[in-house]
């Protein structure tokens, strides 16, 4: 379980220049008015960690570092973020510049530059290392990570959102947290390469258009034959030979047309004639389109086989891990719902586990349509948190508490000291918030808390500034029994 | 074991979890033994009180006395140290209340003088986290165990067909691949 301790960005998002964070307590908290760069702190860290920050290249085509330097720093400072992290009792340091990452181990100055997959490896399960594909690994580190050490405003809504239409982002989300993203995103990818095959051929109505055509035509070839077969009481049969010399008569015949349709008597022989040329066409846009759709159908049908076997599996292993979670995760959002709607919660179907359900007497609820915003945020919380105790290390909540009512962030305030006493040794959260009277009373709950393995249980930065006039900690102070 | 036992146990359990020790004695002087058990830290303090009326007149006005009692010892405690004591009452039923009790029940769980109070009675379960399913709402105690990461799930085996369409998928992308596809068909 690695921790991180320190963190110092410097020409990054918001802030010009440099900022120098400690996050040695169990809990610290950033304040500042909207505006002065606590997400900025935030997404340094993902930066860190990950290589990337996901709001801003999900939003910027550009994306890169370019998008991530603060356009107020002066032009010679370089973009640069660094944490200090421990591991038991060792300890070591990253360094983060916009071309690469160096690490520099306890004792030794020299810096040696690292692999963004060898970074994520530092922060993600073993497991993830055991996967071979150097393209996936890098990509299921970076999902774990941003999903579990990560709560911001769009993935608080993502982890309760039950919409349909959202399901693909919600598998992503919430199957990295539990460490099937990759199953989701192959399924998603059968999936896609489907629909695609189906579009492609006009989609189901045009599928339904060529099957159409294709009876059509059968319906024609098999009068055409019956036709014959009445006039010559000997039905044709599929013949290469007799094929080619036909088409080499026909073709003769075709060049000869205009002469010959003048001679009567060839007038019953030429029609015949036609009328076997025809057959033996239709016989070849017969055979063409059933092997066309044919071909399509079983590839399309392979496909959704196999996305199947991804998204069971996946669904599977994600419910039994779920309902793990919710005997830990129903408790924290009963504590912040003083005004109880509902019993119990639970996990969706096996088809679809991450469409929670919450009961309340004999109803049964659904977060997107039935849960008011702040029952969602609470929710989001609770599996968050949940997790979070499972996992150890050290998670990042940015503006957490946004939709709260005033009873309902009391309990959550409870709930943080509750997880720095219990979890204080493991874990280390790290908050944002706009809300002095939230950072206010967290010092009250916290004066009487003792240090949790010497260190203060809560520390609390008062941010100050503009990303144009500079950024800086103006206050430092840290609340518990010393 | 009876059901008082069982929940003191528990509380016991997870309230230890976060330095909430029993005290000892573990009643309150002035009130009647084995009505009320105490736990306490520098930060908070818990009381578990056994509800002995019925009716909703005097349900209300026992609560009021817990809630009194309880305020008398934040109090002492805040005088004998700086800062804010938090005070919490679990109140106990014996039995699931009914109907004409749950709206006096939630305006006493939304009320926040003095103190946090949560009302508490046995339900059903497998284990005593399961039966005391109403503990949880306690906000100052710990919490069961969260499991543990989830681990990377291997990858299914697939058929020889299936291989052959995501080889093409990694190799060009799910729509590059139908695209493919489609133009090898309409080649025919």
């Amino acid at each position: 379980m690695v921790k991180m301790e320190r963190l110092r960005l410097k020409a990054f998002r918001g802030v010009p220049g440099e900022l120098q964070l400690d996050f040695t307590s169990p809990l610290t908290i950033i304040y500042a008015p909207n505006g002065t760069g606590k997400s900025s702190v935030i997404d340094a860290a993902e930066w860190l960690l990950t290589g990337d920050v996901k709001r801003v290249s999900d939003l910027s085509k550009r994306g890169g570092a370019a998008e991530l330097r603060c356009k107020f720093a002066p032009v010679e400072s370089r973009m640069e973020v660094e944490g200090w992290f421990s591991r038991g009792k060792e300890t070591f340091r990253l360094l983060r510049l916009p071309e690469a990452w160096s690490i520099f181990r306890e004792g030794d100055d020299t810096p040696r530059r690292t692999t963004g997959h060898e970074v994520m490896g530092l922060f993600a399960p073993n497991e993830f290392r055991k996967e071979r594909d150097y393209r996936v690994a890098p990509r299921l580190e970076r999902d774990w990570i941003r999903s579990a050490r990560f709560l911001t405003v769009s993935t608080l809504a993502l982890l309760v959102d039950t919409e349909s239409e959202n399901q693909a982002t919600r598998e992503a989300a919430l199957g990295g947290l539990l460490g099937v993203g990759e199953l989701f995103a192959r399924a998603d990818k059968f999936e896609t390469f489907a629909r695609r095959l189906n579009e492609g051929y006009g989609g189901e109505e045009g599928l339904a258009a060529t099957k159409n055509e294709l009876a059509r035509r059968k319906e024609e070839l098999a009068r055409l034959r019956d036709t014959q077969a009445a006039a010559a009481c000997n039905p044709p049969e599929r013949d290469e030979r007799k094929h080619d010399e036909l088409s080499t008569l026909l073709q003769i015949l075709d060049e000869k047309e205009e002469t010959l349709s003048r001679e009567s008597h060839f007038r019953s022989a030429l029609d015949s004639l036609f009328q076997e040329r025809q057959l033996l066409g239709l016989e070849e846009v017969v055979k063409t389109i059933e092997e066309k759709v044919n071909k399509i159908d079983r590839k399309r049908n392979q496909a959704l086989e196999a996305a199947k076997i991804f998204r069971e599996k996946a669904n599977r292993y994600c419910a039994e891990q779920l309902d793990r979670l919710f005997d830990v995760a129903f408790p924290i959002f009963s504590r912040v719902q003083a005004n109880e709607v509902f019993d119990s919660l639970h996990r969706g179907p096996l088809k679809n586990p991450f469409d929670w359900v919450a009961k309340s007497s004999i109803y049964a609820f659904t977060p997107s349509p039935h849960f008011s915003m702040g029952q969602r945020q609470d929710l989001a919380l609770a599996i968050f948190l949940a997790r979070a105790r499972g996992v150890n290390g050290t998670f990042f909540l940015d503006e957490p508490v946004l939709h709260l009512d005033d009873l309902n962030r009391v309990a959550l305030m409870d709930t943080f000291r509750m997880l720095v006493l219990e979890s204080g040794p493991h874990c280390n959260f790290v908050m944002t918030t706009a809300r002095r009277d939230f950072v206010r009373h967290m010092a009250e709950k916290f004066a009487n808390v003792p240090t949790v393995h010497g260190m203060p249980p809560l520390r609390i930065y008062e941010l100050d500034g503009t990303p144009r006039d500079g950024v800086r900690a103006a206050k430092e102070w840290c609340a518990g029994v010393a | 074991m009876d059901s008082v036992s069982e929940l003191t146990g528990l509380i016991d359990l997870y309230a230890g979890a976060v330095g909430l020790k029993m005290s000892s004695p573990p009643g309150v002087a002035g009130v009647e033994e084995g009505l009320v058990i105490r736990w306490e830290a520098p930060y908070a303090q818990l009381v578990l009180w056994r509800i002995q009326s019925t009716g909703n007149a005097r349900i209300r006005g026992e609560v009021e006395k817990a809630q009194e009692i309880l305020d008398g010892l934040l109090v002492s405690a805040e005088n004998r140290q700086s800062g804010v004591v938090d005070g919490y009452l679990l109140l106990f039923l014996g039995n699931e209340p009914d109907e004409k009790l749950h709206s006096l029940i939630r305006s006493l769980e939304l009320d926040t003088n003095v103190c946090r109070k949560s009302f508490i009675w046995p339900g059903e379960g497998d284990t005593p986290e399961a039966r005391w399913q109403r503990l949880w709402r306690t906000t100052v105690i710990g919490l069961p165990g969260s499991p543990p990461p989830g681990r990377m799930v291997e990858l299914p085996e697939l058929k020889e067909p299936h291989r052959e369409i995501w080889r093409e998928i990694s190799r060009s992308g799910s729509a590059n691949a139908a695209r493919k596809e489609l133009a090898e068909c309409r080649r025919w």
